[in-house]
């Protein structure tokens, strides 16, 4: 066998692509071409899924998802309609015309470069083209081309280039590598949310049938049974009472809820993964418990059954669509006001957008906790409270019994969930929470934490496992946090308030920090309340022991 | 001059050298800015490279405690294993150290045989910790992949609705044994 002179080898492992993720960009940005190789691109949705959605949750907007069919990231040709090149523009101009921040965004950046390195993708990767800033520029520089004078006349000197295939790609590729988190736009001085940015380059693929199944699909599940998990009132409910099962198993106490009931004061909703998937079932069994323990007069809904909303991962249609749902179920039952569960995405649209959308939400009433008799003013218009504002609120005025000592078996640090956290400001009320139910507490540092949080890095449906490394190199600023905490103070638990971020960092944590679990903030809620008439409890809710009574 | 005392006396330009070029694996613009920022929680690509060089040759050349080694330059290469490089880039630094070590010591005419076999050996078990630890790191990718399948989370896009699939699978009694 010929031996390789490792400066050869060199040479040609830095010139050619890789034979796992596709080329490292090595020239000018606009000059090195998006290579699509397994690993590097979520699947694309099904035909079947994107017919779905034609017919049945957008009859009435033909084209909003582009034409059905069976295409392949890494072929040179993505059987694309006719003329796709001027249905992006069109729908561009649309956009340009209907939201204004959008045109405001497209001409106001100055190229600081302030946000090039704030973004979680740009540094695990080094992509140039995971910059914030560059991102845009793969939108704003086909904006210049044909709705700028000076594009329009200069072209490439002006910063513009057509709408072509290969920007296309660029496109799928690097709009897919955007977690819409805004931690960049917490530094942009002129305030532009590149999110919304991604958003709108997002829809527009849509509209020439270039998506990811991982967001359809569940998009998809949430129209038809109104949770992204595809679950149907009978399992939803069995759920749920299976983890009433664990929770008498665990404290001698039966809790009670009910579902659909129509006069309740409250209605609470939460992400679908609360009641199926671990490790949010810990954190449900959290919410049982604690709605138990205060006597509060809810129900649970077998239709507004998910609070995620994958329309924001779309587009606004669907967004909107989805949102709606809530609303419409709390009308129907008649509710009061509305509890919200620990989501992320469900509250950056309900703080952000729903107000434009399906707001104000005029028949509800000012949410009122029946307990503490706070009232909740930041939420008058949305009229749905945050779980751990409600959560604070009633430990603030001494309505929980709680024993920190329950959660002595663990070592805690606060992961600020990018929705919760920049979308509507949720900093201090988990940390409130955080302080009263567990005894071992320790923040990140702080430029990685509150405002600053990092993404998991599997935001807005990349949470898919066909793309594993790419999300392991997007998380890598928010574990490598998580790791200065464990090997500092022995951490050993991360807790969150956001579902997506409950799977996607227990995946993140087993690669980086396998010591290290993830939990919601509900879960240590429940762990330490003192519930009347409980059994001694020997175990948390996961059914592990606590410290201090094993064996 | 002895291969050995030059890796001591000229430690800080041979490790800003090795630094350097292992970070110019990198795309430019992201290599620049790996280089340039200090901020270990707003660079971590370049500061734990930075830390892991360091570390490393401290133990190699200066204390001669090999086995310390892993502990250096675990995290580094569970970095460089989810990057987009090729398996050999992603672990060539024993590589480039040769080739940075190979030009300081022309530049001061070195002229040491002993001491090259001793650095050879030193640096080649550098190359095999860095393949052994590279190696694990992709399986451990492999079983985070894994483990994730496994727990739910891809019914969802894979096996159409769970509730149709659990009836179908699982009688159900037998429910909350797998399901939770």
């Amino acid at each position: 066998m010929a031996i390789i002179k490792a400066d050869k080898l060199g040479v040609s492992v830095a010139k050619g692509p890789s034979l796992m993720t596709g080329a490292v960009p090595k020239n000018d940005w606009w000059d090195v071409p998006a290579t699509f190789k397994p690993g590097n691109y979520a699947y694309p949705a099904k035909k079947e899924i994107i017919e779905y959605h034609t017919q049945k949750t957008f009859p009435s907007h033909p084209g909003l998802f582009g034409q059905p069919r069976d295409w392949d990231p890494e072929s040179d040709d993505w059987n694309l309609p006719e003329g796709w090149e001027k249905i992006i523009l069109n729908g561009l101009k649309e956009r340009l015309d209907k939201f204004r921040s959008l045109k405001i965004f497209m001409d106001c950046c100055v190229r600081c470069g302030a946000c090039a390195d704030k973004c979680h993708f740009f540094l695990g990767t080094g992509d140039p083209k995971n910059m914030p800033v560059l991102r845009a520029e793969l939108l704003r520089s086909v904006y210049r081309n044909d709705f700028t004078l000076g594009g329009k006349i200069l072209g490439k000197m002006a910063g513009g280039r057509p709408m072509t295939f290969g920007v296309l790609k660029e496109w799928f590729m690097y709009f897919y590598q955007c977690t819409e988190c805004r931690r960049c736009s917490v530094f942009c001085p002129y305030g532009i949310d590149t999110a919304e940015i991604t958003m709108i380059g997002r829809e527009l693929l849509h509209l020439v049938g270039v998506n990811i199944n991982w967001i359809m699909e569940p998009a998809a599940n949430s129209n038809r049974t109104g949770n992204h998990m595809g679950l149907q009132p009978h399992t939803f409910k069995d759920n749920i009472v299976y983890l009433c099962d664990d929770i008498e198993e665990i404290t001698g106490i039966r809790v009670e809820p009910t579902f659909n009931r129509k006069g309740a004061e409250v209605l609470f909703i939460t992400p679908s993964a609360d009641v199926f998937a671990e490790p949010g079932i810990y954190t449900a069994m959290g919410y049982l418990l604690l709605f138990h323990h205060i006597g509060l007069d809810y129900t649970w809904s077998t239709y507004a059954s998910e609070g995620g909303n994958f329309g924001l991962f779309t587009n606004n249609e669907m967004m909107k669509k989805l949102n709606g749902k809530m609303y419409a179920e709390a009308k129907r039952l008649g509710v009061k006001w509305i509890l919200g569960g620990e989501c992320g995405h469900m509250w950056r649209v309900l703080h952000q957008y729903m107000d434009t959308m399906n707001g104000p939400a005029d028949f509800l009433q000012v949410p009122t906790s029946p307990i503490t008799g706070t009232r909740f003013d930041n939420a008058a218009s949305t009229k749905m409270v945050h779980i751990s504002e409600f959560t604070a609120d009633l430990i603030k005025h001494g309505k929980v019994k709680l024993d920190p000592k329950r959660n002595d078996h663990r070592t805690v640090t606060w992961h600020d969930s990018c929705n919760t956290a920049r979308a509507m400001g949720l900093l201090d009320e988990p940390r409130y929470v955080m302080q009263n139910v567990c005894n071992n507490f320790h923040e990140m540092p702080e430029n990685t934490i509150r405002e600053s949080t990092f993404c998991c890095g599997s935001g807005t449906g990349l949470n898919t496992d066909e793309i594993m490394e790419l999300r392991m190199r997007a998380g890598l600023p928010r574990a490598n946090a998580v790791k200065y905490v464990r090997d500092r103070h022995a951490v050993d638990t991360l807790a969150c308030v956001c579902a997506i971020d409950r799977a996607t960092l227990t995946s993140l944590m087993n690669y980086w920090n396998p010591d290290v679990n993830v939990c919601g903030l509900s879960e240590l809620v429940g762990n330490a309340l003192v519930m009347e008439g409980e059994k001694e409890r020997e175990t948390g809710l996961r059914f592990e022991p606590l410290a201090g009574m094993e064996g | 001059m002895l291969l050995a005392e030059l890796l001591v006396d000229r430690k800080g330009e041979i490790l800003d050298s090795w630094v350097d070029q292992v970070l110019t694996t990198y795309p430019e613009d992201g290599s620049r800015f790996f280089k340039k920022e200090k901020d270990q929680f707003a660079n971590p690509v370049g500061y734990t490279v930075k830390s892991s060089l360091w570390a490393v040759y401290a133990l190699l050349f200066e204390k001669n405690e090999p086995e310390g080694i892993v502990a250096c330059l675990h995290q580094m290469v569970r970095i460089r294993a989810v990057q987009t490089f090729n398996p050999s880039e992603a672990v060539s630094m024993a590589y480039i150290l040769k080739r940075v070590v190979k030009d300081f010591s022309r530049k001061d005419n070195v002229a040491d045989l002993e001491g090259w076999h001793a650095f050879e050996e030193k640096a080649d078990i550098l190359a095999y910790t860095l393949f052994d630890l590279y190696a694990a790191s992709r399986e451990r990718l492999y079983q985070t992949r894994v483990a994730e399948i496994k727990s739910g989370n891809q019914m969802i896009t894979d096996a159409g609705c769970p509730s149709k699939l659990m009836d179908e699978i699982v009688p159900k009694a037998e429910l909350k044994t797998i399901n939770v």
